[in-house]
């Protein structure tokens, strides 16, 4: 394998391109070699990051494009997800961010573990809004012996 | 969505018969959880052993599914692969359910 190796996707908001764009990603980082547990960890962290634009930045009836660009590195993953919806909330982005809802038994939350989950298994994130642009940087680090010969 | 359910007495058994539940599925997955269990069975094990993807929309999915059983019935979780188990685990969600290794292993606490 040559290393770093770079994949772009581009396709329109939706939760099923999404998926469609997270199988295609996965498969890429397969013929790569890269573990099981790596492409979970990776898969969970594009797929809350991408829900995101869908439900938040393209809300409602909205749809627009998307576009993903994931690097391959020896250390990792550096993942640069790019739209035109609506700006991130400065909220979630604070370095000190709310805990994840609490899991009490008497009434379980049913949502509001995204950031939560990005931010848990990512090792940094910077966003930048230019224009009418968002772009998202995310790097995953391998956790260790990754990478499978 | 292909899920399917089998009573065993008291217990009834829900087998997700896909390998995800996504953003792209909850809606049909609440649906179709709604749906299969409108019964009174009081233990209902979500047989989760092809699944291994879910997101955190899937998990909210899971656990709106638990809170439609209401009071006295109890959703046992089955059969979690290694990705599964860690959304649970991340999110300390798995605090609130009864998960098991197995569907078999399920079965035998419920009815035991």
């Amino acid at each position: 394998m040559t290393l770093p190796d770079t994949i772009h996707l581009s396709f329109t908001s939706s939760r099923s391109a999404v998926r469609r764009a997270l199988e295609k990603l996965m498969q890429h980082l397969q013929n790569h070699a890269v573990g099981e547990e790596e492409r979970g960890r990776i898969q969970l962290v594009l797929a809350e990051a991408l829900n995101n634009i869908v439900e938040h930045g393209y809300p409602g009836a909205q749809s627009g494009p998307i576009e993903l660009q994931c690097t391959l590195t020896e250390a990792g993953l550096d993942l640069v997800l790019s739209d035109c919806g609506a700006r991130i909330p400065r909220r979630v982005l604070l370095p000190n961010p709310a805990p994840p809802p609490s899991a009490r038994s008497d009434n379980p939350p049913e949502g509001g573990w995204g950031w939560f989950l990005i931010r848990e298994l990512s090792a940094n994130h910077a966003y930048r809004r230019d224009g009418d642009r968002n772009e998202l940087r995310l790097h995953i680090p391998y956790s260790g012996g990754h990478i499978e010969s | 969505m292909q899920i399917i359910s089998n009573n065993f007495g008291d217990t009834q058994v829900v087998s997700v018969e896909e390998n995800r539940i996504d953003a792209a599925v909850v809606i049909a997955f609440k649906d179709r959880m709604r749906a299969l269990t409108d019964g009174d069975t009081t233990h209902v094990i979500l047989d989760l052993s092809r699944v291994n993807f879910i997101d955190s929309s899937g998990l909210g999915a899971i656990v709106a599914a638990m809170k439609q059983l209401g009071r006295g019935r109890v959703m046992h979780l089955a059969g979690l692969q290694p990705n599964v188990d860690k959304v649970f685990r991340l999110t300390r969600m798995d605090t609130i359910f009864r998960i098991h290794d197995s569907v078999d292993q399920a079965l035998a606490a419920a009815t035991g």
